[in-house]
């Protein structure tokens, strides 16, 4: 067994397993293994090889010691190899990184600072901050500037935590999760099996580096791989993603939905090199799917993931609609709901993985121990079923169930009718408050049907009580830096 | 170049279906930021500018250019004038 192979075993996801340096052990082997061959890179060609991504992590954790910042530090990064290089130099330097989403504002920066007592920012100038509001200085990277915070309260949870991530803030205040070292190692690890990277493997990623698309599927797991990890320099614009596809010529392709939307309308050429093309975060409309097709031969793989757990199944596009297979050393469960109709086995999804959270690192409530199962399952607010084949179907979500006049109806099945009919993009179906009580209103993104398009269409799919009662139709719904729709920002629309 | 910005603004309208309608009388800088799009719109409109006006927006591309629809204009007219040339 080689020295990395000897990294790759998936341990007990423990804050004693984190309190060495999983993390560090990965690049340590991975220079070792690979040395010259580059790492991590921009698509114009800039970035580090093995050798120097391990000898630039080590001179940046030097750094965070030589701040000395009280953990954990906010961490807003850009797209570009240094930001790579900051988060991993942060972690092994043990400054516990919260990876930020940098579309986020001072305002909501600060509210995070608050509940996770955060101490410092580290920021990208490409980020929504502004470094000449704050007592900022430079960072040994030339796109981060870092900012240390008033007092803030200690935060006594951060105990075998390396870093931490946040919950999707589409449905309320975003939640701090903290990860040790070795959950991160084992999500990798999970998803490099099943992608089956190597070290022939160049990833361009286009998701943000604090999504979980990004995180779990192209960083360590790349790095375990002795592939290369592409980031994006350019604007996210289909042309300039399609230049740097062209340039890169990546085998995978890490991509939000929007993405592959946007590349199927502008491209005619993107070559034949891609092996795999992954989309995750929201639905992808079956155009696109059916024109990636034509343009590159492929069909669009989908990963499905929870923050919480990490990485969790993934479809090798053999089954449209399904979200796949687990992953290596993941463990699905579906638990039966009251009132949940049982016929074809659906119900909550349970979930235990090696990579799972330890805990909230922020003072809200529940505390994370509240969404555990005895036997240590996450109880997801997702409703599937399994298949013979051990696919997971998702067929909705719990906690938003609409009661019009005694009536219960899943919001999630009347999306996934009206998301039928030709023309539209996208839809988000809820319960809304009227006058006279709740009512299902449809949220409808298309730039060719109307009204009364959609009410025909669903007269037909859908039982009288479930036909929505106020339809909202828009050429584009409001969209967090993930592409996942922006729950809040909906009733916004036409003001 | 009036007539260029008269376009762009019509895009925004288009993409927008109506709900964004430039005032003609505003093209200086941040004339595009303040419409407030958000980023998938913003997407659309330089997708759609590309189509229209058979340019590709550069990876060099000042942030002032997409900001304002007098740059914008300005710009879509040299990156003509290089194609014609």
């Amino acid at each position: 067994m080689s020295t990395l192979d000897s990294t790759l075993t998936a341990e007990p996801a423990t804050a004693e397993a984190a309190t060495g340096s999983a993390i560090l052990d990965v690049l340590r082997a991975a220079a070792a293994t690979y040395g010259d061959k580059p790492a991590v890179v921009d698509s114009t060609g800039a970035g580090y090889s093995y050798r120097e991504f391990l000898a630039a992590i080590e001179a940046g954790a030097a750094w965070f010691h030589g701040r000395d910042p009280r953990p954990p530090v906010l961490f807003v990064p850009g797209n570009g190899p240094d930001d790579v290089v900051a988060l991993y130099a942060a972690i092994t330097g043990g400054s516990v990184p919260l990876v930020a989403d940098k579309t986020w504002t001072a305002e909501e920066c600060a509210r995070i600072a608050e509940a996770t007592g955060a101490s410092a920012v580290l920021a990208s100038v490409d980020s929504a901050l502004d470094r000449t509001t704050m007592p900022a200085t430079d960072s040994p990277w030339p796109k981060l500037w870092w900012s240390e915070l008033g007092p803030t309260r200690r935060n006594d949870r951060l105990d075998g935590i390396g870093f931490g991530r946040f919950t999707s803030g589409t449905t309320g205040m975003p939640r701090c999760l903290g990860f040790t070292q070795q959950a991160a190692v084992n999500a990798a690890n999970a998803w490099r099996r099943s992608a089956e990277l190597t070290e022939r493997d160049t990833v361009l990623c286009l998701a943000t580096l604090n999504n979980g698309l990004a995180f779990n599927t192209s960083l360590l797991s790349v790095f375990l791989s002795g592939a290369t990890l592409v980031l994006h320099a350019g604007r996210p614009i289909p042309s300039s993603i399609a230049r740097s596809i062209r340039k890169v010529e990546p085998t995978v392709l890490t991509a939000f939905p929007f993405v592959f939307d946007g590349l199927v309308r502008g491209s005619s050429d993107l070559g034949r090199g891609l092996r795999l093309s992954v989309s995750s975060a929201a639905p992808l409309s079956p155009e696109t799917a059916d024109a990636w097709q034509d343009l590159t031969g492929l069909r669009i793989c989908d990963y499905y993931g929870l923050a919480e757990v990490g990485p969790v199944t993934f479809n090798d596009s053999s089954a449209p609609g399904s979200v796949g297979v687990p992953l290596h050393g993941v463990e699905i469960v579906i638990e039966p709901v009251a009132g949940v109709d049982e016929a074809d086995g659906r119900g909550r999804v349970l979930v235990r993985t090696a990579s799972m959270a330890s805990r909230y690192l922020d003072e809200g409530e529940p505390v994370f121990a509240d969404s555990l199962t005895a036997e240590g399952f996450l109880r997801s607010k997702d409703l599937g079923r399994l298949d013979e084949a051990g696919r997971l179907w998702l067929v909705g979500r719990l906690g938003q169930v609409v009661n019009v006049a005694g009536r219960k109806i899943d919001p999630t099945e009347v999306a996934n009718v009206i998301r039928e009919l030709p023309g539209v993009t996208e839809v988000v179906v809820r319960g809304e408050q009227s006058a006279s009580g709740e009512l299902l209103a449809a949220y409808v993104e298309s730039t060719t049907v109307d009204r009364a398009a959609v009410v025909e269409h669903c007269r037909g799919r859908l039982a009288v009580y479930k036909l929505p009662q106020r339809i909202t139709i828009a050429g584009s719904l409001p969209r967090n830096a993930a592409g996942k729709i922006s729950s809040s920002a909906l009733s916004t629309i036409g003001e | 170049m009036n007539e260029i910005i008269a376009d762009l603004m019509k895009v925004v309208t288009d993409i927008t279906e109506g709900e964004v309608q430039p005032d003609p009388a505003q093209t200086g800088d941040d004339s595009i930021r303040n419409l407030g799009l958000n980023s998938l719109r913003m997407l659309n409109f330089l997708v759609t500018v590309e189509d229209m006006f058979g340019i590709e927006w550069e990876d060099d591309l000042p942030e002032s250019v997409l900001g304002s629809f007098e740059q914008m204009a300005r710009y879509i007219t040299e990156q003509r004038d290089v194609q014609y040339a």
